[in-house]
């Protein structure tokens, strides 16, 4: 038989210990659920972000050893590398031609989705967001045929109405705009459903209010609407021009990598080219963290301007 | 210490354990010999990566049909890789040192990326030893020599030929087959462009393989022999500016898709856009898969010549490799696949019946097999017999780890300026020449 000593301390501690292996069970359990997601995102996110930084910092050629150079890939990107530079340039055109092209287009299509006047809406909105689910390659694939000079459909098109046929894909000066038409082709449906979502969360009252105070549809339209979208605009110009610096399928298909004279290099098509295709692993991981650089700098700016608009 | 006689007895019953010993001495020799051959036979496995189908045909044909007879324990492991993929994949095996295959099935062009620091493949040179006479060095081990040593080994012969139209052509009374400079050509070329909607050739203005392949035949190059740029020589520009002529002046189209990889250009060499084209015997099996309706009215003939250099100049092609990850119990047998494929007559007489591409092992070159073959779509004439002509006066281009990145400011900066936009050749040249010395 137990002493009275005993007994207290079995009750004391018995309780306890189960207490603690629970609370221990509570906060460990979750982890060990947690760890298979994030070992392999430790593993083959976490790592090779942290390593290609060192990689950055690193003269490496193909399976020449690698020697450490400091900064010396990004100071010769910064001040040397005209085609960087160019591949900026370009991204920065193709990012205006996404704000100021594809965002009218998409409003423009987003409020005519929302007029009851027009049927099948669902059917609609369905077939405007498969370009945005269709694979960039196949995409790609098809509209080479679609631009093609001799055999293509559009200069069949413009042939039949009796215009010279266009170098769409060969020529430096026709082939932006063909990249962008083809941006406004992948995206305009798409960003139309975001736009969508931000017209119907808009309360009718509102709208209801400035139409009783004698505004015109338009005058509802620019002081009641669109600043209600300001949020959905924001978001969408965002995911535009972050899109536009990291674009990479559509000009690497479509112009088998940067273009004639380089006028659809982009900046992911010339990290492929310097780090893949020239093997200059250090010099393509510089430019892939450069750019992360560059594209959080224009999106913050651009955030802050979207604030001060708001205010 | 006491001395004991040896009775009969004793001598006896020593004799019988010697002899004991000695035959299970024998046996356990036996026993080991008949171990170490069961070693050799047990089951190799190659892992080989490789792009092009018709290549692994071929070589899963002399594996099953050659090789298996004297290695039934060999097997081959294919892993197909597409050829865009392929390159990267081994560079970043090579990299990380491991992962890889035994063996890679590499392309000419694309191998010599492989030679900035360590190569990663075993030399052959000893190997292949007095085999190397017996074959085409501008195919088989030109491309593949890097500092005097050779790393792969090519079968195939790859003599750019030029190809016509024979039925469009004799329609307008003009002979293909006439004309043996390229200036002979220019006066075919007019009278196919005076006489019909066609075009005398098409030019590509997405690739510079034409500008190097006319380039290497006159003689020139993109680097000369110490690896130096020399791709804006006067020679290069004059070349250039021939190819540009020939837009400009109407004979030629612009290639459509830039080049002959696409398949927008056999829609219009189908629909009769352009009566010539030139290209190495492999461009042969591009033509006939594309169009095999046309049947009949292509015929081969030698590529014209211009003033200076040569009969025809070596392009492309692909070789077999072994790599330094091979393990090590399948590089001998590697090797003896390797012979089998390439260094023998009835692998390489297998790879013509397959691929009917001329090999570079020129004992096999003896077997009436190879001229007696002829192809119907060349209207029934020998495809060997113009490359073995073409092999007489092949050359072979310079190359080095830093083509590809030559070749991709050329194609950039000149060739498509140049066709397309009516550029200075000489200005091009030089503004691909000093991108290229920036990016190298």
């Amino acid at each position: 038989m137990a002493s009275a000593g005993a007994q207290s301390k079995m009750i004391r501690e018995g309780p306890f210990r189960q207490w603690r292996w629970d609370n221990f069970e509570r906060r460990i359990i979750p982890y060990i659920f947690l760890a298979p997601f994030l070992i392999i995102f430790a593993v083959f996110t976490v790592y090779p972000v942290i390593d290609s930084f060192f990689i950055s910092l690193h003269k490496m050629d193909s399976l020449d050893p690698s020697r450490y150079v400091g900064l010396d890939n990004y100071v010769r990107l910064v001040t040397r590398d005209s085609r960087f530079h160019k591949s900026l340039i370009n991204a920065s055109v193709f990012a205006l031609g996404t704000v100021f092209l594809q965002l009218p287009l998409s409003l423009g299509l987003a409020l005519a989705l929302d007029s009851r006047r027009i049927k099948y809406r669902a059917i609609a909105r369905m077939g405007f967001f498969i370009p945005y689910i269709t694979s960039a390659v196949v995409a790609s694939m098809i509209f080479q045929f679609v631009f093609e000079e001799r055999y293509g459909m559009i200069n069949g098109l413009l042939n039949a109405l009796g215009y010279e046929p266009v170098p769409w894909l060969r020529s430096a000066e026709v082939a932006m705009p063909t990249l962008i038409i083809v941006g406004l082709w992948t995206w305009v449906g798409s960003n139309s459903l975001f736009f969508l979502a931000g017209l119907q969360s808009i309360p009718e009252e509102l709208k209801e209010a400035a139409r009783i105070d004698g505004a015109t549809e338009f005058k509802v339209f620019w002081h009641v609407t669109f600043p209600l979208l300001r949020p959905v605009t924001t978001f969408v110009v965002t995911l535009g021009i972050i899109g536009s610096y990291s674009l990479f399928a559509q000009p690497f298909l479509l112009f088998d990598g940067s273009g004639p004279r380089d006028s659809v290099l982009m900046p992911l098509v010339y990290l492929y080219q310097r780090g893949f295709e020239s093997f200059k692993l250090g010099y393509g991981a510089a430019i892939g963290y450069l750019l992360t650089v560059i594209i959080i700098m224009v999106t913050g700016i651009q955030l802050a301007l979207m604030r001060k608009w708001g205010s | 210490m006491s001395e004991k006689s040896l009775s009969r007895r004793d001598f006896l019953k020593l004799a019988a354990n010697a002899g004991a010993g000695a035959a299970l001495a024998g046996s356990a020799g036996n026993l080991l010999g008949a171990a170490t051959a069961l070693a050799q036979e047990e089951e190799v496995n190659i892992l080989e990566w490789a792009f092009a189908q018709n290549r692994i045909i071929w070589q899963e044909a002399v594996l099953e049909q050659i090789f298996s007879e004297t290695h039934p324990n060999v097997t081959l492991t294919v892993e197909t890789i597409p050829y865009g993929d392929m390159w990267d994949k081994l560079q970043t095996v090579f990299v990380a040192g491991s992962g890889g295959p035994d063996m890679a099935d590499i392309a000419i062009h694309v191998w010599r990326r492989f030679t900035r620091g360590e190569v990663p493949f075993y030399a052959l040179d000893d190997r292949i030893g007095d085999q190397m006479g017996d074959l085409v060095d501008g195919s088989a081990m030109g491309p593949w020599r890097h500092e005097g040593q050779v790393y792969g080994l090519g079968n195939e012969v790859n003599t750019v030929l030029m190809y016509y139209r024979e039925d469009a052509l004799s329609e307008m009374g003009i002979d293909g087959a006439a004309g043996t400079t390229w200036e002979d050509m220019q006066a075919v070329a007019d009278e196919v462009i005076g006489n019909s909607d066609a075009a005398f050739m098409a030019m590509p203005d997405g690739s510079v393989d034409y500008l190097e392949q006319f380039l290497v035949q006159r003689g020139g190059n993109f680097f000369d022999e110490e690896h130096n740029p020399i791709a804006n020589s006067d020679l290069a520009v004059d070349t250039l500016g021939f190819m540009q002529d020939m837009v400009q002046s109407g004979r030629a189209i612009l290639s459509p898709g830039g080049g002959p990889y696409a398949e927008v250009y056999y829609a219009a060499m189908k629909d009769g856009a352009f009566l010539f084209q030139i290209g190495a015997p492999w461009y042969q099996g591009f033509m006939k898969n594309n169009n095999p309706e046309m049947e009949g009215m292509w015929r081969i003939r030698l590529l014209p010549q211009f003033p200076e250099g040569h009969l025809s100049v070596q392009h492309g092609g692909t070789g077999m490799s072994i790599t330094k990850q091979a393990r090590e119990e399948t590089v001998e047998p590697l090797w003896d696949f390797i012979q089998a494929c390439n260094l023998t007559n009835d692998g390489a007489l297998l790879g013509f019946e397959l691929q009917n591409l001329v090999p570079t092992y020129t004992p096999a070159w003896q077997d009436d097999r190879f001229l007696q073959h002829r192809d119907p779509f060349f209207g029934n004439q020998s495809p060997a017999e113009f490359t073995f002509a073409a092999a007489e006066d092949m050359v072979v281009a310079n190359s080095n780890a830093d083509w590809q990145i030559m070749v991709d400011s050329l194609s950039r900066n000149a060739i498509g300026p140049v066709m397309v936009e009516g550029a200075d050749p000489r200005a091009s040249l030089d503004a691909a020449v000093e991108e290229f010395e920036f990016e190298r």
